[in-house]
C-alpha cells in the first residue's frame, strides 16, 4: 500500500507542478495575472510559516517561536542573506527560552 | 549550477530538522523504503509527511487526497514560473518542475526577477533543486535510520524561519504585506480541516486581501 500512496501522491503532485508550464503560459503572461500569483505565492508562504510556527510550539510555550519568529523578520524584511536570518531567529528563540524558564 | 546550489546550501541545513522527522515516520512504516522514495516521488515535506500518516493509519485515499491537497499550492508556484520557463528547452520544462517546491521556487523565483538568462536560469534552478533533493533524501534515510536517539531542541522552527528569509523581502510592498498578513492570520484561526485546505483558504484570503489594499492606494 505504501508504494501506491506515494507513487499517487507523486504523479499528482508532478502534475499541479506541470500543468501550468504547459498550459498556462501565454494567460499567466498577464501583468494583472502575474501579480495576483505573486501575492498568492507570498500568502502561500506566510500561511505555511504561521502553521509551521504554530506547530513547532505545540507541547511547548509559544512565546519563543513567536520571539523567534519576530527576530528573523526583523532581519528578513532588510533583505538579509539566510544566513543571518537563521542566526536572528535562532538568538530570539534562545533569549526567548532563557527567560521563559526563569520566570516560571 | 553552482550559484543555485551555494544559495540553497543554507536553506537545506534549516529544513534537516524537519527531514529526520520525516525519517523517524519512515521508520514505522512496514516498507520503509517506499517511503523514503517519496523525498524524490513527492519532493515536498509537508505532502510527504500527510501521506506517510495517512499510510500509517491505513488509510490509503485519504494519504493520496491529502498528500495531493498539502502540494495543492505548487499551482501557483508553477503558474508563476510558466513566463519565466518559456523558453526553456523541452527537457527541462519537464524535469523542472519535479523539483518545484517552496525553496527552489522562491529562489528561482527570485532569481529570475533579476533579469538573468535563460541559460543560467536553468543552471540556477538545477543545482538547488538537485542539492535540496539529494541532501533531503540523505536527512531522511538518516532520521529512518537515528529513529528514537533523535534530540527535540526546538529545531522544528527552522524551516518556518528559513521559509521568513525567503518572505521577508517582500513586505516592504503594501500588496505582499496584505498578502502575507491575511494569510497568517487565516491559517492559525480557522478551524481545522481536511489536510492542505486552510493553506488553500489562507492563500485565498491573502490574495483578496492583497487586491483590496491595492485598490484603497
Amino acid at each position: 500500500m505504501t508504494w501506491i500512496v506515494i507513487v499517487s501522491v507523486g504523479i499528482g503532485s508532478y502534475a499541479l507542478r506541470a500543468l501550468p508550464i504547459f498550459a498556462g503560459g501565454r494567460l499567466l503572461a498577464s501583468p494583472p495575472v502575474e501579480r495576483l500569483i505573486a501575492h498568492a505565492g507570498t500568502a502561500a508562504l506566510a500561511a505555511l510559516i504561521a502553521t509551521g510556527l504554530r506547530s513547532g510550539a505545540a507541547g511547548g510555550d509559544l512565546a519563543p517561536a513567536l520571539l523567534a519568529a519576530t527576530a528573523a523578520l526583523a532581519v528578513a524584511i532588510r533583505g538579509a542573506s539566510m544566513l543571518r536570518v537563521l542566526f536572528a531567529g535562532a538568538g530570539g528563540f534562545a533569549v526567548a527560552s532563557a527567560l521563559t524558564a526563569l520566570l516560571s | 549550477m553552482l550559484a543555485g546550489a551555494q544559495a540553497m546550501a543554507p536553506l537545506v541545513l534549516a529544513y534537516a530538522p524537519f527531514a529526520l522527522v520525516i525519517g523517524s515516520v519512515v521508520a514505522t512504516l512496514d516498507d520503509p523504503l517506499a517511503g523514503w522514495a517519496g523525498s524524490w516521488l513527492i519532493y515536498g515535506g509537508s505532502a510527504h509527511l500527510a501521506a506517510l500518516n495517512g499510510v500509517s493509519d491505513g488509510a490509503a485515499s485519504t494519504a493520496i487526497v491529502a498528500g495531493v491537497l498539502v502540494n495543492a499550492r505548487l499551482l501557483v508556484y508553477s503558474a508563476s514560473m510558466a513566463p519565466h520557463w518559456r523558453h526553456q528547452p523541452g527537457w527541462f520544462r519537464l524535469l523542472g518542475p519535479a523539483m518545484l517546491i517552496d525553496p527552489t521556487w522562491a529562489l528561482a523565483d527570485r532569481h529570475a526577477g533579476a533579469g538573468m538568462s535563460p541559460t543560467a536560469q536553468r543552471r540556477f534552478f538545477l543545482g538547488a533543486g538537485l542539492v535540496l533533493g539529494t541532501f533531503w533524501s540523505l536527512m531522511i534515510a538518516f532520521g529512518a535510520i537515528a529513529g528514537d536517539r533523535l534530540p527535540e531542541v526546538g529545531l522544528e522552527l527552522a524551516a518556518p524561519v528559513c521559509l521568513i528569509a525567503l518572505v521577508g523581502p517582500r513586505l516592504r510592498d503594501r500588496g505582499h504585506l496584505a498578502a502575507a498578513v491575511a494569510a497568517a492570520i487565516a491559517a492559525v484561526a480557522l478551524p481545522a480541516g481536511p489536510a492542505g485546505t486552510g493553506v488553500l483558504i489562507a492563500i485565498a484570503a491573502g490574495t483578496i486581501a492583497a487586491e483590496l489594499a491595492g485598490r484603497s492606494t
